[in-house]
Protein backbone atom coordinates (compact mmCIF):
# COMPACT_ATOMS: atom_id res chain seq x y z
CA UNK A 1 0.00 0.00 0.00
CA UNK A 2 1.48 3.55 -0.92
CA UNK A 3 0.39 6.15 1.09
CA UNK A 4 -0.44 9.75 0.22
CA UNK A 5 -0.17 12.77 2.10
CA UNK A 6 -3.97 12.71 2.73
CA UNK A 7 -3.46 9.58 4.03
CA UNK A 8 -0.71 10.66 6.69
CA UNK A 9 -3.03 13.68 7.63
CA UNK A 10 -6.12 11.39 7.88
CA UNK A 11 -3.99 9.28 10.14
CA UNK A 12 -2.76 12.18 12.32
CA UNK A 13 -6.02 13.49 12.56
CA UNK A 14 -7.81 9.82 13.29
CA UNK A 15 -4.84 9.18 16.57
CA UNK A 16 -5.21 12.87 17.77
CA UNK A 17 -9.06 12.82 17.98
CA UNK A 18 -9.11 9.25 19.50
CA UNK A 19 -6.10 9.86 21.72
CA UNK A 20 -8.21 13.33 22.61
CA UNK A 21 -11.34 11.29 23.68
CA UNK A 22 -9.51 8.58 25.49
CA UNK A 23 -7.49 10.56 27.77
CA UNK A 24 -8.73 13.64 28.18
CA UNK A 25 -12.78 12.93 27.22
CA UNK A 26 -12.82 15.96 24.74
CA UNK A 27 -14.28 15.54 21.42
CA UNK A 28 -12.32 17.23 18.81
CA UNK A 29 -13.15 17.49 15.44
CA UNK A 30 -10.88 18.39 12.43
CA UNK A 31 -11.60 21.79 10.54
CA UNK A 32 -9.62 23.10 7.38
CA UNK A 33 -8.67 26.30 8.97
CA UNK A 34 -8.71 27.23 12.65
CA UNK A 35 -11.25 29.78 13.80
CA UNK A 36 -9.06 31.43 15.49
CA UNK A 37 -4.85 32.05 14.12
CA UNK A 38 -3.75 35.08 16.61
CA UNK A 39 -3.67 33.67 19.83
CA UNK A 40 -0.88 32.56 22.25
CA UNK A 41 0.28 29.23 21.37
CA UNK A 42 2.57 26.54 23.18
CA UNK A 43 4.08 23.88 21.52
CA UNK A 44 4.68 20.27 22.30
CA UNK A 45 7.98 19.56 19.95
CA UNK A 46 9.31 15.75 19.27
CA UNK A 47 11.95 14.64 17.57
CA UNK A 48 12.38 11.28 15.22
CA UNK A 49 16.01 10.39 14.25
CA UNK A 50 15.40 8.09 11.53
CA UNK A 51 16.90 7.84 7.50
CA UNK A 52 15.07 11.20 7.45
CA UNK A 53 15.27 13.09 10.62
CA UNK A 54 11.59 14.38 11.18
CA UNK A 55 10.36 17.05 13.72
CA UNK A 56 6.76 16.59 14.88
CA UNK A 57 4.40 19.18 17.05
CA UNK A 58 1.62 19.60 18.49
CA UNK A 59 0.52 23.56 19.35
CA UNK A 60 -2.34 24.65 21.60
CA UNK A 61 -3.32 27.68 23.71
CA UNK A 62 -2.05 27.00 27.43
CA UNK A 63 -5.68 27.32 28.79
CA UNK A 64 -6.98 24.22 25.93
CA UNK A 65 -3.84 22.61 27.84
CA UNK A 66 -5.01 23.55 30.94
CA UNK A 67 -8.36 22.17 30.39
CA UNK A 68 -6.90 18.56 29.33
CA UNK A 69 -4.77 17.95 32.31
CA UNK A 70 -8.10 18.97 34.39
CA UNK A 71 -10.37 16.52 32.28
CA UNK A 72 -8.03 13.88 33.08
CA UNK A 73 -6.83 14.87 36.53
CA UNK A 74 -10.63 15.08 37.57
CA UNK A 75 -9.77 18.46 39.59
CA UNK A 76 -7.07 21.47 39.08
CA UNK A 77 -3.92 20.94 38.08
CA UNK A 78 -1.22 21.29 41.13
CA UNK A 79 0.79 23.56 38.79
CA UNK A 80 2.15 24.74 35.53
CA UNK A 81 4.20 21.98 35.31
CA UNK A 82 1.57 19.08 35.61
CA UNK A 83 0.01 20.87 33.07
CA UNK A 84 2.81 19.91 30.72
CA UNK A 85 3.49 16.55 31.50
CA UNK A 86 -0.37 16.13 30.37
CA UNK A 87 0.77 17.66 26.98
CA UNK A 88 3.82 15.44 27.01
CA UNK A 89 2.10 12.15 27.49
CA UNK A 90 -0.87 13.83 25.50
CA UNK A 91 1.71 14.07 22.28
CA UNK A 92 4.11 10.89 23.13
CA UNK A 93 1.35 8.56 23.19
CA UNK A 94 0.08 9.99 19.25
CA UNK A 95 3.50 9.84 18.07
CA UNK A 96 3.90 6.54 19.31
CA UNK A 97 1.06 5.42 17.64
CA UNK A 98 2.03 7.23 14.27
CA UNK A 99 5.51 6.11 14.40
CA UNK A 100 4.61 2.51 15.28
CA UNK A 101 2.00 2.45 11.81
CA UNK A 102 5.27 4.10 10.04
CA UNK A 103 7.55 1.55 10.95
CA UNK A 104 5.54 -1.54 10.56
CA UNK A 105 4.67 0.00 6.82
CA UNK A 106 8.71 1.02 6.03
CA UNK A 107 10.50 -1.34 8.04
CA UNK A 108 13.12 1.57 8.83
CA UNK A 109 15.83 0.05 10.68
CA UNK A 110 16.93 2.25 12.67
CA UNK A 111 14.45 5.21 14.22
CA UNK A 112 14.18 6.21 17.56
CA UNK A 113 11.56 8.31 19.10
CA UNK A 114 13.31 11.13 21.52
CA UNK A 115 11.19 12.22 24.68
CA UNK A 116 9.33 15.63 23.60
CA UNK A 117 10.01 18.81 25.04
CA UNK A 118 7.23 21.51 26.26
CA UNK A 119 7.68 24.84 24.47
CA UNK A 120 6.05 27.92 26.32
CA UNK A 121 4.47 30.98 24.16
CA UNK A 122 6.40 29.05 21.35
CA UNK A 123 4.60 29.42 17.78
CA UNK A 124 7.89 28.34 15.91
CA UNK A 125 7.62 25.95 13.13
CA UNK A 126 8.79 22.51 12.44
CA UNK A 127 12.22 23.03 10.64
CA UNK A 128 14.06 19.65 9.65
CA UNK A 129 17.74 19.60 10.28
CA UNK A 130 18.08 23.79 9.74
CA UNK A 131 16.28 23.65 6.44
CA UNK A 132 13.45 25.38 5.88
CA UNK A 133 11.02 22.95 4.97
CA UNK A 134 7.74 22.88 3.77
CA UNK A 135 5.19 22.43 6.68
CA UNK A 136 2.04 19.92 6.79
CA UNK A 137 -0.70 21.23 9.20
CA UNK A 138 -3.60 19.55 10.63
CA UNK A 139 -5.84 21.43 12.79
CA UNK A 140 -8.92 20.66 15.39
CA UNK A 141 -11.03 22.57 17.79
CA UNK A 142 -13.27 20.99 20.31
CA UNK A 143 -16.58 22.03 21.80
CA UNK A 144 -15.63 25.28 23.11
CA UNK A 145 -14.05 26.50 19.36
CA UNK A 146 -10.74 26.14 20.98
CA UNK A 147 -7.81 25.65 18.44
CA UNK A 148 -5.35 22.87 17.94
CA UNK A 149 -2.60 21.90 15.57
CA UNK A 150 -0.55 19.25 14.76
CA UNK A 151 2.24 20.03 12.16
CA UNK A 152 5.07 18.20 10.95
CA UNK A 153 8.30 18.84 8.22
CA UNK A 154 6.58 17.95 5.07
CA UNK A 155 8.91 16.91 2.54
CA UNK A 156 11.06 14.63 5.68
CA UNK A 157 7.50 12.96 6.88
CA UNK A 158 7.13 12.11 3.10
CA UNK A 159 10.16 10.64 1.96
CA UNK A 160 10.00 8.55 5.39
CA UNK A 161 6.76 7.04 4.26
CA UNK A 162 7.38 6.20 0.69
CA UNK A 163 11.01 5.12 1.72
CA UNK A 164 12.64 7.42 -0.79
CA UNK A 165 15.34 8.24 1.18
CA UNK A 166 17.06 4.87 0.76
CA UNK B 1 -3.49 -11.83 48.04
CA UNK B 2 -2.18 -8.28 47.60
CA UNK B 3 0.84 -7.90 44.85
CA UNK B 4 3.45 -4.97 44.60
CA UNK B 5 4.91 -3.05 41.53
CA UNK B 6 7.29 -0.54 40.69
CA UNK B 7 6.50 1.58 37.92
CA UNK B 8 9.27 2.82 35.61
CA UNK B 9 8.31 5.78 33.58
CA UNK B 10 9.90 9.57 33.06
CA UNK B 11 5.97 11.04 33.22
CA UNK B 12 3.79 11.44 36.55
CA UNK B 13 0.81 11.38 34.35
CA UNK B 14 1.81 7.72 34.10
CA UNK B 15 1.98 7.31 37.44
CA UNK B 16 -1.36 9.12 38.16
CA UNK B 17 -3.34 6.89 35.34
CA UNK B 18 -1.95 3.87 36.88
CA UNK B 19 -2.47 4.75 40.66
CA UNK B 20 -6.19 5.75 39.58
CA UNK B 21 -6.93 2.82 37.75
CA UNK B 22 -5.65 0.30 39.82
CA UNK B 23 -7.36 1.73 43.45
CA UNK B 24 -9.43 -1.26 44.80
CA UNK B 25 -7.28 -3.64 43.38
CA UNK B 26 -5.06 -5.76 44.55
CA UNK B 27 -2.06 -4.46 43.32
CA UNK B 28 0.21 -1.48 44.94
CA UNK B 29 2.42 0.63 43.82
CA UNK B 30 5.35 0.35 45.88
CA UNK B 31 7.57 2.80 43.37
CA UNK B 32 7.57 5.16 40.77
CA UNK B 33 11.31 5.88 39.53
CA UNK B 34 11.52 8.50 36.65
CA UNK B 35 14.44 6.77 34.83
CA UNK B 36 16.26 3.75 33.90
CA UNK B 37 19.53 4.37 35.93
CA UNK B 38 16.82 5.28 39.47
CA UNK B 39 15.55 2.03 38.53
CA UNK B 40 18.09 -0.14 38.44
CA UNK B 41 19.34 1.82 41.82
CA UNK B 42 15.97 0.94 43.15
CA UNK B 43 15.06 -2.53 42.71
CA UNK B 44 16.74 -4.11 44.83
CA UNK B 45 14.99 -1.83 48.15
CA UNK B 46 11.57 -1.82 46.42
CA UNK B 47 12.30 -5.53 45.46
CA UNK B 48 8.82 -5.56 43.48
CA UNK B 49 6.19 -8.31 42.36
CA UNK B 50 6.53 -6.59 38.64
CA UNK B 51 8.37 -3.64 36.97
CA UNK B 52 6.52 -1.46 34.71
CA UNK B 53 8.64 -0.13 32.38
CA UNK B 54 8.55 2.84 30.00
CA UNK B 55 10.12 2.61 26.37
CA UNK B 56 10.92 6.47 26.01
CA UNK B 57 12.89 7.48 28.41
CA UNK B 58 15.48 10.38 28.54
CA UNK B 59 18.92 8.98 29.14
CA UNK B 60 19.02 4.85 29.04
CA UNK B 61 15.75 4.27 27.40
CA UNK B 62 13.19 1.25 28.63
CA UNK B 63 14.69 -1.67 26.46
CA UNK B 64 18.26 -0.89 27.69
CA UNK B 65 17.10 -0.67 31.38
CA UNK B 66 14.96 -3.66 31.46
CA UNK B 67 17.88 -5.54 29.88
CA UNK B 68 20.71 -4.62 32.44
CA UNK B 69 17.66 -5.49 35.21
CA UNK B 70 17.53 -8.49 34.24
CA UNK B 71 21.20 -9.70 33.76
CA UNK B 72 21.20 -8.15 37.56
CA UNK B 73 18.57 -9.46 38.92
CA UNK B 74 17.23 -12.59 36.90
CA UNK B 75 14.45 -13.07 38.13
CA UNK B 76 12.57 -9.88 38.00
CA UNK B 77 9.34 -9.73 36.00
CA UNK B 78 9.21 -6.63 33.88
CA UNK B 79 6.08 -5.54 31.06
CA UNK B 80 6.97 -3.15 28.53
CA UNK B 81 5.09 0.37 28.53
CA UNK B 82 4.77 2.22 25.47
CA UNK B 83 2.79 3.67 22.57
CA UNK B 84 5.30 2.01 20.44
CA UNK B 85 3.80 -0.59 19.21
CA UNK B 86 5.52 -1.61 16.14
CA UNK B 87 6.80 -5.45 15.64
CA UNK B 88 10.09 -4.86 16.12
CA UNK B 89 9.67 -3.34 19.19
CA UNK B 90 7.63 -5.97 20.59
CA UNK B 91 10.19 -8.65 19.08
CA UNK B 92 12.91 -6.70 21.11
CA UNK B 93 11.20 -7.06 24.27
CA UNK B 94 10.83 -10.36 24.29
CA UNK B 95 14.23 -10.95 23.00
CA UNK B 96 15.47 -9.31 26.06
CA UNK B 97 13.00 -11.02 28.09
CA UNK B 98 10.44 -8.84 29.01
CA UNK B 99 7.01 -10.90 29.50
CA UNK B 100 4.93 -8.99 27.80
CA UNK B 101 3.45 -5.31 26.59
CA UNK B 102 1.38 -2.93 28.12
CA UNK B 103 0.05 -0.32 25.26
CA UNK B 104 -0.50 3.40 25.89
CA UNK B 105 -3.55 5.14 26.19
CA UNK B 106 -3.74 2.61 29.31
CA UNK B 107 -7.86 0.99 29.17
CA UNK B 108 -8.36 -0.15 32.75
CA UNK B 109 -9.88 -3.58 32.54
CA UNK B 110 -6.77 -4.66 30.05
CA UNK B 111 -4.69 -2.97 31.95
CA UNK B 112 -5.68 -4.47 34.94
CA UNK B 113 -5.96 -7.86 33.19
CA UNK B 114 -2.02 -7.82 31.80
CA UNK B 115 -0.81 -7.20 35.27
CA UNK B 116 -2.52 -9.67 37.42
CA UNK B 117 -2.21 -12.37 34.48
CA UNK B 118 1.09 -11.75 35.00
CA UNK B 119 1.65 -11.60 38.83
CA UNK B 120 -0.65 -14.59 39.10
CA UNK B 121 2.09 -16.59 37.45
CA UNK B 122 3.66 -19.39 39.69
Amino acid sequence: VQYTEADICGLAEELTCRIAKQMFGMDFRCVSAPSAENFQKDTVQGFLNAPVNLELQFKASPQLFYQMAKNAIGDEPEDEFEVQEYAMEFFNVICGRFVSKLKDHCRHNDMRFRPPVYLKNSDQLPDAAGHADEVCRVYFENADRETAEFCWNRNSMNKLWTGSEE
Amino acid sequence: MSYRIMIVDDSRVVYAEMKKMLEGSDIEIAGFCRSGEEALNEYENIHPDLVTMDIVMPGMDGLNAAEELLKRYPEAKILMVSSLAYDDMIDKAVEIGAKGFVFKPFEKDALLKVLMDELQKN
